[in-house]
């Protein structure tokens, strides 16, 4: 029973922490049609700049936290302005080179600055541990759950309820006559960039003390929150909650009992099982048969 | 008077796009080497028609063309029984030769794979050079004998669908369906577009007009269809359709106190 | 219309110049191999081949098939743990290799076969998902990939009846086998392949209706071009003879989207320019070592923006402004 509900927590964050992660990515992705191939880059990087805050200038753990998010948010504009408003004429596909490039310079940028060492962030709720339905939960979990909850929460209210979230949407659907009525894209776009950073930095940040960070830490973390939005239907934020929660259930419960070795890749297992099988994910509408 | 053989028989044809019905229930039968002319007001469901008979969108009913049951919603079995398409606005690959845009179309599919190409490079070279002539003939036949070499983008709209055209014919046609072919021909093109089209039915191929020039439908068909709102409301010679209260209240509205 | 017409026409079917450049290539790798001396060197010139290999099949399931796969550097260390398999149980070299091709093939396969229906950006996540399974399974599958997914004292090339042990013998193996790709790749350019591809990369949903078995291509050229990068991982194992779970990793797989891009995806010439800057870039900046991503980025950067048809398109522009200015004094 303990190990159950141990399980079901770390599951619970883990799924938490994609979902983040996800609805960053399918921000951007909605506003702007971009596939934004550095964003697994952000995730570390946001690591590292809390860290920084933290040991080398000495910041307590929350305002280092808040201080992060803030520069990643800075950064994913200044990454907007970098490798997506002068291209936007261009084809997808340049943009989407240009977002490899980006993410190869920032991995650069981190491996030159940090080197590559695992590193450990640490955190308010290090050593706190909460005991629930008699089974010890890591303090950390139980921050991640409440935090991604009221962000998640914030973000789909923004999405579907305010006037930015109108534009947001109007944008994805048609740019060109989102512009005619007055939709101010240039802003739009701007804001999309440092939402869909500053929510991946959400991501990696909460989830960093957890594990270690090193290089890739963002990389799979970005690639689980794919096998997430994919579950659940890309394009649908329902549906990437639903996958999040999914892949977590996958990951910790399954593959906590079973093939446990194998736990990791159980999700990409899923995730290319619901690509042969449905296409357009669970919650996803059909695609055109052709 | 010999009764034709029917060369494409439609029963019960009807196309959803969620809540809305584009073509209800339409029923019809071409003869062999007949022009029908498919005619009605914008939304009528033409183009949709068009789509279902060639197996673009999900459609539900019955086709057949030569006494063979064609399965709807898959591009597959039209192009195999000769049903060939030829788009409202020009689909063509903007970077190839107007040559190279024909020979896509053709119907012989000997030697365009990799193992040909690697291993049977005579037979591939062979069914190259009939298709390469095959098409050379059809762009002399639409007009486009001087710009084999072309890309397709240097070409005018009016050229282009011409090459459309030419590809639809490398495909050797049973029924040619066509989307709107006058729609920006000035006078002089559509009367060439108009024999070409009758020249083309001399040759044995049936033909389906969707078109909104009542001289050119009138001169080239032999029958009318007319839609309104996805309904077949009305069928017969050019003479006979244009009379019909029925097809006179669709375009105009209300037919004046008679 | 007249002969000479038609042979104009019919040439710029047969796509002519392609057995020229094959030629120019030749002479070029020739050339190279007199040229370098020095071992490290013609460890270089190797890699630059054997990347060529790799980055070609990528080439073909990338530019050619209009397929996002991440899946090369998979097939790569598959490839590469496949023949080690083979090697272990005395099989010899030839067989090793067209061993390792043929279960490239047969994985590519399943794969195009489990995401047939899925768009781009599916089929990229998929072949990302295939390339994350693999990396885990290959460091722990120890009965065929041993410890940890490594694997050492695989043996040399062997080439009737002669081992190749050292750089200078494994060139002329990987120059061989380069100039039979590239063959290979000019004989699937002068074919009906190289419109039907265009056709299926450009308007996918016509295609289908003009009769292009537009599926069945695309599982094709992936099927070919990972066959070739299981290739490449295999010759790249016995050459070094050895292979790890970081043989082919995440820079590498970066790396062959660097290649072609670079090279420019207009024509398979296009990835030995981009190989050869993948290797010699890091050589000739030497000390800068450490900001070697950050240039790779950088000049990824640049070379879009500046030239989006690659370092290829520079080529194509400067023959195009020759043709130009020739007919211009013809008519003139």
């Amino acid at each position: 029973m303990d190990t159950l509900v141990a399980l079901s927590f770390s599951a619970a964050a883990y799924g938490a922490v994609l979902a983040l992660a996800a609805l960053g990515f399918l921000v951007l992705y909605k506003a702007t049609g971009v596939v934004n191939f550095a964003h697994g880059d952000l995730i570390t990087l946001s690591g590292y700049v809390a860290l920084w805050f933290i040991t080398d200038l000495g910041s307590t753990p929350v305002v280092g936290y808040v201080l992060a998010v803030g520069i990643m948010c800075l950064i994913g504009m200044g990454l907007e302005r970098l490798a997506y408003a002068p291209l936007r004429r261009r084809p997808h596909l340049t943009v989407l080179i240009a977002t490899l490039a980006a993410a190869l310079v920032i991995r650069a940028f981190i491996s030159l600055w940090q080197g590559s060492t695992p590193q450990r962030l640490p955190s308010p709720a290090d050593g706190q541990v909460v005991t629930v339905l008699g089974a010890p939960i890591a303090g950390q979990r139980i921050l991640i759950l409440v935090v991604a909850l009221l962000c998640i929460a914030a973000v789909m209210y923004i999405f579907g309820y305010s006037s930015f979230g109108r534009q947001l949407r109007a944008l994805a659907s048609d740019p060109e006559t989102a512009e005619m009525y007055g939709v101010r894209t240039g802003r739009i776009s701007l804001a999309a960039w440092g939402l869909s950073a500053g929510l991946a930095a959400l991501a990696g940040i909460l989830v960093a003390p957890l594990s270690s960070l090193d290089l890739n830490f963002g990389f799979t973390i970005m690639l689980a929150a794919f096998a997430a939005a994919v579950l659940g239907g890309f394009g649908n934020l329902w549906g990437v909650l639903l996958g999040s929660l999914l892949i977590g259930t996958i990951q910790y419960l399954v593959g906590g009992y079973v093939l446990q070795d194998y736990a990791s890749i159980l999700p990409y297992i899923a995730m290319l099982a619901i690509l042969g099988l449905r296409p357009q994910g669970l919650l996803g509408r059909t695609v055109v048969r052709l | 008077m010999t009764a034709k053989a029917t060369e494409l028989s439609a029963r019960n044809l009807s196309v959803r796009f969620g809540g809305v019905v584009a073509v209800d229930d339409v029923s019809f039968e071409v003869a062999q080497n007949e022009i029908v002319g498919l005619v009605g007001p914008n939304g009528s469901g033409k183009t949709t028609l068009l789509n279902a008979l060639s197996g673009v969108v999900r459609a539900g009913g019955r086709l057949s063309v030569a006494g063979n049951e064609i399965t709807l919603g898959r591009p597959v079995q039209p192009r195999r029984a000769k049903l060939i398409r030829v788009f409202q606005s020009p689909q063509l690959c903007p970077e190839l030769s107007c040559l190279d845009n024909v020979m896509l179309g053709a119907d012989d599919a000997n030697g365009r794979t990799l193992f040909a190409a690697w291993f049977l490079r005579s037979r591939m070279w062979r069914a190259e050079t009939s298709r390469m002539n095959d098409a050379l003939h059809h762009l002399g036949r639409v007009g486009l004998a001087g710009s084999e070499d072309r890309a397709a983008r240097e070409l005018t709209y009016g050229e282009q669908r011409l090459l459309e055209l030419a590809r639809a014919l490398a495909a050797g046609p049973r029924v040619l369906m066509l989307d709107e072919p006058s729609a920006g021909l000035n006078d002089a093109e559509t009367l060439i577009l108009r024999d070409l089209l009758m020249q083309i039915r001399q040759e044995g191929t049936t033909i389906i007009v969707v078109d909104h020039k009542i001289d050119f439908i009138d001169a080239l068909c032999d029958r009318v269809l007319v839609l309104e709102i996805g309904r077949l409301i009305a069928q017969g010679s050019p003479a006979e359709v244009w009379a019909d209260s029925r097809v006179i209240d669709a375009y105009l509205g209300a037919a004046p106190d008679a | 219309m007249t002969t000479d017409r038609l042979m104009r026409v019919a040439s710029s079917v047969r796509q002519r110049g392609q057995y020229t450049t094959l030629a120019v290539v030749i002479l070029l790798i020739l050339s190279v191999s007199q040229a370098v001396t020095t071992g490290s060197s013609t460890n270089l010139v190797n890699l630059w081949l054997v990347y060529s290999i790799a980055a070609l099949g990528f080439y073909w399931i990338f530019a050619l098939g209009g397929r996002f796969a991440f899946s090369q550097t998979f097939m790569m260390a598959l490839g590469g743990y496949t023949t080690a398999f083979f090697d272990r149980n005395d099989v010899g070299f030839l067989g090793c290799v067209l061993g390792a091709m043929v279960v490239t093939a047969v994985a590519a396969f399943a794969v195009g076969a489990v995401l047939w229906r899925a768009e781009h950006f599916y089929f990229a996540l998929g072949t990302l998902a295939v390339t994350e399974i693999g990396v885990v399974l290959f460091g722990k599958t120890s009965t065929f990939t041993g410890t940890n997914g490594n694997i050492t004292g695989i043996g040399y090339p062997v080439v009737f009846g002669q081992e190749l042990r050292t750089d200078g013998q494994v060139f002329w193996l990987l120059a061989a086998v380069l100039t039979l790709l590239l063959l290979l790749a000019v004989w699937l350019k002068r074919s009906p392949l190289t419109r039907d591809l265009t056709a299926v990369r450009e308007m996918p949903t016509v295609s289908k209706t003009l009769g292009v078995p537009v599926d069945a291509l695309r599982m094709t050229t992936f099927v070919a071009g990972s066959a070739v990068g299981g290739l490449a991982g295999a010759l790249i194992t016995h050459w070094q003879g050895f292979i790890g779970v970081d043989s082919f990793g995440l820079n590498l797989g970066i790396g062959l989207f660097l290649m072609v891009i670079l090279g420019g995806l207009a024509s398979h010439w296009g990835v030995l320019i981009g190989a050869a800057f993948y290797v010699a870039v890091p050589e000739l900046l030497a000390g800068l070592q450490q900001y070697m991503s950050i240039l790779y980025g950088a000049l990824l950067l640049v070379v879009i923006l500046v030239f989006p048809s690659g370092l290829i398109g520079i080529v194509d522009s400067l023959k195009s402004h020759r043709v130009r200015s020739t007919s211009r004094s013809v008519e003139s």
